[in-house]
């Protein structure tokens, strides 16, 4: 395992953010912003980032640490959407393209890495990922939603609908279209959860596989990105910033 | 100049409890090797080759305050530690100011602590004065919102070690307080503790250990007036004395490795050598000790120090019905008993069960240092030390539970539920390092040995001594 580890780390070491992209969050982490202008006819409801989100990436390699995962905890964002989003459980609803815009925005520095029961891994990979991804220049992982899609009431569940979305996702400051399903589910307390997952390649975003050849080592080039992400609305009492 | 005062420390000395050599390089190991001993090697403080050239991202600003001999050896070894920015430092004595600005020139300077905490930027602070002084500045400072490191002993009574880990118990969640038991960061007795613990010593029967150093402990001062300030450690109403202010450390690590509490120690202690030069040396605390401290079970460990003599310097001993480790200069060593079951190397089966998920090895045979091939540079072996471990998770631990606060007002605004989350999480995944409550705890037995000592009596331990209640 030790000796994995440090394969790994070293591995990890020589990927990491090119040089091509934009800083992100240079502008300073500020507090979250009202929901950004949406262009949405007709009324609208705003969700705002919650507590208790989870965002998680697993990597692999071709042997030795196979999988490793980072892990955060926190997502901030919002999401505004149209009157044709279902507000309640077990509505009946038609598929179409349901008017929605919203932003997400993960911290690169709450990431972690973690051991496949959640515990954390080791504080030397934790460091190596912060400076290899650049954390003090690339801020942020983010996301913007271009285009959101019902398809219908998920089979399993009569509070959850299922979607497809499109939007743009800026990871060391690359931005790439990117197409995910996603389901959302309808919690109490006017709560919504959105999961989904997508892989991405590495190096659509400038980040090359490693081949460590004298161990005939190659790290994966795709990179699952999984994640649960809380949202409510906001009362009258607490307002918008 | 007489030798008694040569022998005296100036106040630039190093107190250097932290960095003794008994022997060096290959012929620690070839001697062990002869007598039997087998060294156990397991993971060092140290970064790892592939970590070698990481540079934390995350820094967290520090203060010292107090900057006598050992606030000046934490402030050196603090400037090693990558993730921790030395901000600021302090001491109410100009000519200790001064010095720690040569190992710290660009950490802003000040006589007040209280400016310290009154620095917004400054998250952490390490407080390093003589113990009769820590809880003025321990209680301010967290009730100014600060990480604190407070240097063990807590205090120089029992009275205020309470009151200082009550402080820490009831501060919010978001403080981290950490005790100045840099062995419990220290990766290779970590490493140990489980495996002391396991058995495989058979059935612990005793411990030992001692620290010896022929040194006066008088810092020469050209000042009269400052003389008995600087020499707190020479005076019973301010000293811990010899097991207060080493014995802590080895008494602690006992305790950690036992998993119990003491129940009673015995004491004695006398000013046997340096008590020559009256005129100079108006001394009141033993130069020479030894104390029996009684675990459960009775197991008791036998502890000696001495500042009239170097031989055989410091190291612990656990002895078991199948083996004994020593326990010398970061390094660790198993002897077996020749009729114990063949731990040999067998131990190749048995690291699956107890080591499976840490990857660390028990290994007989040709280490580095064996083939004394190994060489450290002096920034290498202070990066290896129990004391660079703790402040390094100090560090650590502190700005884990700053950005975890920071990252939920930045991406979910102030939300305090969610803020108490994320600072649970961080706590609860935090690097390991002696809290308030183990600062506590060897704080009292220490004191109490130290009062056995003085009164050459036995103390019995009362449980309640040892609960923050």
């Amino acid at each position: 395992m030790k000796k994995s580890f440090l394969i790994l780390v070293g591995a990890f070491a020589m990927a990491g953010c090119g040089q091509k992209g934009a800083a992100t969050g240079a502008a300073g982490d500020q507090p979250p912003a009202a929901a950004p202008a949406s262009g949405i006819s007709g009324p609208k409801t705003a969700f705002y980032a919650k507590s208790g989100s989870k965002m998680r990436i697993d990597g692999t390699a071709n042997m030795i640490h196979k999988e490793w995962i980072l892990q955060s905890t926190v997502i901030g964002g919002s999401l505004e959407v149209g009157p044709n989003f279902p507000t309640q459980p077990g509505q009946s609803v038609q598929p179409g393209k349901v008017e929605a815009a919203g932003k997400a925005f993960m911290l690169v520095s709450s990431f972690h890495s973690i051991e496949a029961d959640g515990r954390p891994y080791k504080v030397e990979m934790d460091d190596r990922m912060y400076q290899q991804m650049k954390a003090e220049q690339y801020k942020r992982i983010e996301y913007t939603l271009k285009e959101l899609t019902l398809q219908g009431q998920s089979k399993t569940n009569n509070s959850a609908y299922d979607f497809d979305s499109k939007g743009d996702l800026t990871i060391c400051g690359v931005t790439k279209p990117i197409a995910m399903p996603v389901v959302i589910t309808l919690m109490p307390n006017n709560m919504i959860k959105v999961v989904g997952s997508v892989t991405v390649k590495g190096t659509d975003f400038g980040v090359e596989p490693v081949t460590l050849k004298a161990l005939g080592l190659v790290t994966g080039d795709d990179y699952k990105l999984s994640f649960e992400w809380n949202l409510g609305q906001r009362t009258a009492a607490a307002g918008a910033k | 100049m007489s030798a008694l005062r040569s022998l005296s420390m100036n106040e630039s000395d190093s107190l250097d409890v932290n960095r003794r050599r008994f022997i060096k390089g290959g012929s620690a190991a070839t001697l062990m090797t002869m007598i039997g001993g087998v060294e156990l090697l397991g993971q060092t403080n140290a970064p790892t080759a592939a970590a070698q050239g990481i540079k934390p991202t995350f820094k967290t600003k520090v203060a010292v305050i107090g900057l006598g001999q050992w606030g000046r050896e934490l402030l050196k070894v603090l400037t090693l530690v990558e993730r921790a920015i030395v901000a600021a430092i302090c001491d109410h004595y100009p000519v200790a100011l001064r010095r720690g600005a040569e190992d710290a020139p660009h950490a802003e300077k000040t006589a007040d602590y209280k400016t310290i905490l009154e620095n917004k930027d400054i998250t952490a602070v390490i407080i390093a004065t003589p113990p009769h002084q820590h809880k003025e500045i321990v209680l301010a400072a967290i009730k100014a919102g600060k990480h604190v490191y407070c240097e063990a002993p807590l205090a120089h009574t029992v009275e205020e070690a309470r009151e200082i880990a009550l402080a820490a118990k009831n501060a919010p969640k978001q403080i981290v307080f950490q005790a100045g038991l840099q062995r419990r960061s220290d990766a290779e007795l970590l490493f140990l503790r489980p495996f002391i613990r396991s058995g495989a010593l058979g059935q612990i029967v005793m411990a030992r250990a001692q620290w010896h150093k022929k040194t006066s402990w008088r810092a020469a001062t050209g000042n009269p007036e400052r003389q008995k300030a600087l020499n707190w450690r020479l005076y019973k109403e301010t000293s811990p004395g010899l097991i207060g202010e080493i014995g802590i450390h080895q008494i602690d690590q006992a305790s950690w490795f036992l998993r119990a509490k003491p129940r009673a120690v015995t004491g004695f202690g006398s000013i046997v050598y340096w008590n020559q030069d009256k005129d100079n040396d108006d001394r009141d605390v033993p130069d020479t000790v030894q104390a029996v401290i009684e675990y459960p079970e009775g197991v008791n460990l036998v502890y000696h120090a001495t500042l009239a003599n170097s031989f055989d310097a410091s190291y612990e001993m656990f002895y078991g019905s199948d083996a004994a480790v020593m326990l010398r200069d970061e390094k660790a060593w198993m002897f077996k008993e020749v009729d114990s079951a063949l731990l040999g190397w067998e131990v190749y089966a048995v690291k699956e069960t107890f080591y499976k998920d840490t990857g660390i090895s028990l290994r007989v045979g040709a280490s580095k240092s064996a083939q004394g091939t190994e060489t450290l540079t002096h920034d290498e072996e202070v990066k290896a030390s129990a004391i660079w471990a703790a402040l390094d998770k100090f560090a650590l631990n502190a700005g884990e539970v700053n950005r975890a606060v920071e990252n939920v007002k930045t991406s979910l605004g102030d939300d305090p539920e969610a803020i108490a989350e994320a600072v649970d999480k961080a706590r609860k995944d935090a690097a390991p390092a002696a809290g308030y409550l183990e600062g506590y705890q060897a704080t009292v037995t220490a004191l109490k040995a130290n009062e056995a000592i003085n009164q050459r009596k036995r103390i019995e331990l009362k449980p309640e001594w040892y609960e923050l209640t």
